[in-house]
């Protein structure tokens, strides 16, 4: 039960929270400009790294902020 | 039994949002006595003020009329802690949960938003459709 | 006191496990092996015990040195396997969460000093019923509680007395757990009278052959906390190595103060009675035998063998295992490694996990605030996600079909009435938020004015249709958004993660209000007389447009009634404060002959004019305009959520499915929802699947059977034949335009007051 450190509301347990996998892949400025693969690829494909993976979660169970953390995704330890 | 439910009507909530107004709680998961109401931190830029109406409160950026929305089911005496120790994740000890705090956690399997009025006399305000539940939840964890 | 051990009663002792009253009552053997059906006897005095299994009740795979006697017990032994008994289960079993600084795990000697050196709020367990040390200031001691799993973040769950889930965060964890005995190795070494040495002195039996081949750490938790181990020569066995950051370990879990291990050697002899793992009747000969086929690693090995995989979990077992392996393999037994420490420590039952989470508290089961009304009028319920909705409501001796078709009758020739109050509702407020809504529907939200509503629909960035509601304009910046029942906050969740995450610019709030208003449907060409009755506001087709918006009062109650239609007849959809729902209920029935409709009802009504319902018509994979619903999709708009994915490859092709209706040949037949649909159901298989049944229903409206479904290029197909090869015989439909019923939409406006 991973312990997931939300900046407002402190540690509390994953099951207040929803993932929301890899951050600062922003939304494309304009998408009509790419092709159906570049599209494809910000639509379908996030980064799956064995190691520190900086990510998003939101405590939805709580103050319903998202955030962004790092996470080493081998030992589920939360960087700090 | 050490603990004893009950249900204080609250006769208005609104839901105010944007940057904090005078007096308001900047602290996380803390609260704040103001004009006789108490205003709830839920978020950087959420307040829930119980018995406030949304014509009080012109300079909110947004304010929306929840006092419908959530229903209070008091807990008190001294094994309230213990009871809710049942099925709430967070630490309720003194030191971490101090009188005056708040917190928006899972209690059982509904979400609610936990109030600490005094040490051993707890608010639990959490959204109607869910209360018969927790009412179940909390009378079967009395007679444990 | 008197228990029954196998039909025969014994007397037994205050304090006294199962195990030590039979020893102490001169049973030596009692029970039975899994698979070979050798006898055994109590083997061990403490949770390693591998033949001495039995049942109490209801209660499978115990321990006979865990289970404390009580007055009248009964056990049964087990030969290796329990009885899944299916009466419920009586006894309470609940849970605690609590936080500490220190969590000492075991109360002997080293945990007991671990725990008084240990400043702030100390928890200490202890797997056995006494302990040196007493709660107090500061400190709490659980007897009767062992420690089942260590997982991330310091979290221990711990079992008191099989009754009481413990869960526990830890800023640091103390691991004092000790060490097991273990087996020596020789021919029979597994036959009553064959006990630990450790046994016989706690037990203080005379007769047996103490036997011990070493001690072994109970390294469990700290491995399972990531630590690593390494193997110790002087005792034989794996010992705790390395450093955790908030995990230590202390005392003879560290190797320190176990004597030496006697020398390791195989003996000579029938190796098929060199018990290895007593448990799973796995002796050095099945060692061998894996190594002969060739496996290496201990892992295979001990799935090949199964040895370790009972329910001991091969507490008795792996460390021998391991010894026995190098030992052939001619290698050092630390080259080996250890297999995979996982939770739970002991078994656990599923009671225990569940908690209070059983029966009426498994699930919150949602109402609404009319619930009452409908519980006393006979409604039959369905779940719609944790909602209790009315599905009908059957009068006296009516069975569903025959309630629907009246409910339908009523909402399309006189007044119906339908609880909507499930229905998600977020207040969306500020100067920004039609640009919000426009980056978030497939339409434009600009000339909407105050005092009117509009449909829209929401796609995922691939375009798949997400959800579908109406929005209300109720103020200058101020627009509340409803949604499907089961997506209330899944979509609110999605706005705030595109307001948060990607729009932190835009001046817009969201609130959800779902619960801050009840609603209540009024449908059929009467409910505009009906309701009129109880308001001021005027509901004359001039005054009161389709999609408008009008406050006022109904029945005496502040109100929000909206022209919304998901009938197709004329309906107004009424809010009000969510406190008066049943007043407001009650005030519509008493007004007239109102016929009460639920959700069943409901689906007809819409399917009859095609509206999707979204998870019903939809499953994350349909597009607004496989739906038909290229007119919501804005032309307009540079962009829009979803935009982009439409002109994709896959998204644009010709032979997407399509929604399009269906009637059976037989104007009785129904097609059940699910159904796969085929062009030619005698063909050789695999048979080409051209679509899929999303809905069906017998209609009162049409006198027969319909559907919508989902067909491949289905709008070019109009006219053809499909058939759905369920039983026998298939079950022929004609694919047919999918509004069928009032195409023209004459009905909306209903009859002038």
């Amino acid at each position: 039960m991973l312990l997931v450190p939300c900046p407002w509301c402190g540690e509390r347990d994953e099951t207040e929270f929803s993932y929301g996998a890899e951050a600062e892949v922003a939304y494309p400025a304009d998408p009509s400009a790419l092709t159906d693969a570049e599209w494809g690829a910000w639509v379908f494909f996030r980064a799956n790294p064995k190691g520190p993976l900086k990510e998003r979660w939101v405590h939805v169970q709580g103050c319903r902020r998202w955030f962004g953390v790092v996470r080493d995704t081998a030992t589920n330890e939360f960087v700090r | 039994m050490t603990a004893a439910l009950s249900e204080p009507k609250i006769e208005a909530q609104v839901t105010l949002r944007g940057g904090p107004l005078p007096g308001f709680p900047v602290e996380p998961n803390t609260t704040a006595e103001l004009d006789g109401r108490t205003v709830v931190w839920l978020g950087p830029d959420e307040w829930l003020v119980l018995g406030g109406r949304e014509k009080d409160y012109p300079a909110a950026a947004a304010a929306v009329d929840v006092s419908a929305a959530r229903v209070c089911l008091e807990l008190a005496g001294p094994g309230a802690a213990d009871v809710l120790a049942g099925g709430c994740s967070l630490d309720l000890d003194a030191s971490a949960f101090a009188p005056g705090g708040c917190a928006q956690t899972l209690l059982a399997r509904a979400q609610v938003v936990l109030l600490r009025p005094q040490l051993e006399r707890w608010w639990i305000l959490v959204r109607p459709s869910f209360a018969p539940y927790l009412r179940a939840w909390l009378e079967d964890a009395l007679a444990g | 006191m008197r228990f029954r051990f196998d039909g025969t009663e014994y007397e037994g002792r205050e304090g006294e496990t199962l195990a030590a009253a039979l020893v102490r009552n001169g049973v030596v053997g009692g029970f039975t092996s899994i698979y070979l059906g050798r006898p055994r006897g109590v083997y061990t005095a403490d949770e390693q015990e591998p033949n001495a299994l039995v049942q109490v009740g209801a209660e499978p795979l115990l321990r006979a040195t865990l289970v404390e006697l009580e007055d009248g017990l009964e056990a049964m032994p087990l030969a290796g396997k329990g009885l899944l008994v299916t009466a419920p289960e009586a006894r309470r079993h609940d849970a605690r969460y609590v936080h500490c600084d220190v969590l000492v795990v075991g109360g002997g000697r080293a945990g007991c000093e671990a725990a008084r050196a240990a400043s702030g709020r100390v928890i200490l367990l202890e797997q056995g019923p006494s302990c040196e040390l007493e709660s107090g200031e500061g400190l709490q001691v659980l007897t009767r509680t062992v420690a089942l799993g260590l997982y991330e973040g310091n979290y221990v769950l711990a079992a008191e007395r099989g009754r009481r889930a413990w869960h526990v965060r830890a800023k640091r964890i103390v691991l004092a757990t000790g060490a097991l005995e273990r087996p020596e190795l020789f021919e029979d070494n597994d036959r009553p009278g064959v006990m630990l040495a450790g046994a016989v002195e706690r037990y203080r039996v005379d007769g047996m052959r103490a036997v011990s081949g070493g001690w072994s750490p109970r390294v469990h938790l700290w491995s399972q906390a990531g630590g690593r181990l390494r193997w110790d020569d002087r005792i034989g066995a794996p010992v705790p190595d390395g450093e955790l950051r908030a995990v230590e370990c202390t005392g003879r879990l560290t190797g320190e103060g176990l004597p030496e291990a006697p020398p390791f050697r195989l003996p000579d002899g029938d190796e098929t009675t060199m018990f290895v793992d007593l448990e799973r009747d796995a002796t050095v000969a099945d060692l061998r035998r894996a190594l002969g086929a060739g496996l290496r690693s201990v892992e295979h090995v001990k799935r090949y063998t199964t040895v370790g995989t009972g329910s001991d979990q091969g507490k008795t077992a792996n460390v021998n295992a391991i010894r026995v392996v190098a030992e052939l393999l001619g290698v050092d037994p630390g080259e080996l490694g250890t297999t995979t420490f996982r939770p739970p420590y002991l078994p656990v039952s599923f009671s225990l996990l569940a908690g209070r989470n059983r029966g009426a508290l498994f699930d919150p089961a949602r109402e609404t605030p009319i619930h009452r009304w409908h519980v006393q009028h006979g409604a039959v319920f369905e779940n719609v996600g944790q909602w209790k909705r009315p599905r009908y409501y059957p009068l006296e001796g009516e069975r569903m079909d025959a309630a629907v078709l009246r409910e339908c009758a009523a909402a399309r020739e006189g007044v119906a009435m339908m609880d909507a109050s499930t229905l998600g509702k977020i207040d969306v407020q500020g100067p920004d938020a039609v640009t919000f809504l426009n980056r978030l529907y497939t339409n434009a939200y600009d000339s909407l004015a105050v005092g009117m509503c509009r449909y829209g629909v929401m796609c995922r960035p691939d375009g798949m249709v997400f959800d579908d509601g109406v929005v209300m304009r109720v103020g200058e910046e101020r627009y509340v958004c409803t949604t499907t029942t089961g997506n209330a906050a899944p979509v609110l969740n999605w706005m705030e993660e595109w307001l948060q995450t990607e729009w932190p610019e835009l001046r817009v709030w969201l609130t959800s209000v779902t619960e801050q208003w009840a609603t209540v449907a009024v449908a059929g060409p009467g409910s505009r007389e009906l309701l009129q009755g109880l308001t001021a506001i005027p509901l004359d087709r001039e005054s009161f447009p389709f999609m408008g918006i009008r406050e006022g009062e109904v029945a005496g109650l502040p109100a929000r009634v909206c022209r919304i239609s998901f009938s197709g007849e004329l309906a107004f959809e009424v809010n009000v404060d969510g406190r008066r729902g049943l007043e407001l209920w009650e005030a519509i029935q008493a007004a007239g002959d109102v016929t009460p409709y639920g959700t069943e009802a409901m689906h007809v009504l819409r399917a009859e004019k095609a509206y999707p319902i979204v998870g019903q018509d939809t499953d994350g994979t349909v597009t607004p305009q496989d739906l038909g619903l290229d007119w919501i999709v804005s032309k307009v708009k540079p962009d829009f959520m979803g935009k982009r994915s439409f002109a994709r490859l896959d998204t644009a092709r010709p032979d997407r499915k399509q929604l399009v209706g269906l009637l059976p040949l037989d104007p009785d037949a129904l097609l059940p929802e699910g159904a796969q649909l085929v062009d030619d159901p005698d063909a050789p298989p695999p048979v080409p699947m051209v679509g899929h049944v999303t809905s069906s229903y017998r209609s009162a409206a049409l006198g027969r059977t319909f559907a919508l479904a989902l067909v491949k290029g289905g709008r070019e197909r109009i006219g053809e034949v499909v058939h759905a090869p369920l039983a026998s015989p298939p079950v022929a439909a004609e694919i047919v335009p999918m509004v069928l019923y009032d195409p023209e939409n004459a009905r909306r406006d209903g009859r002038p007051l």
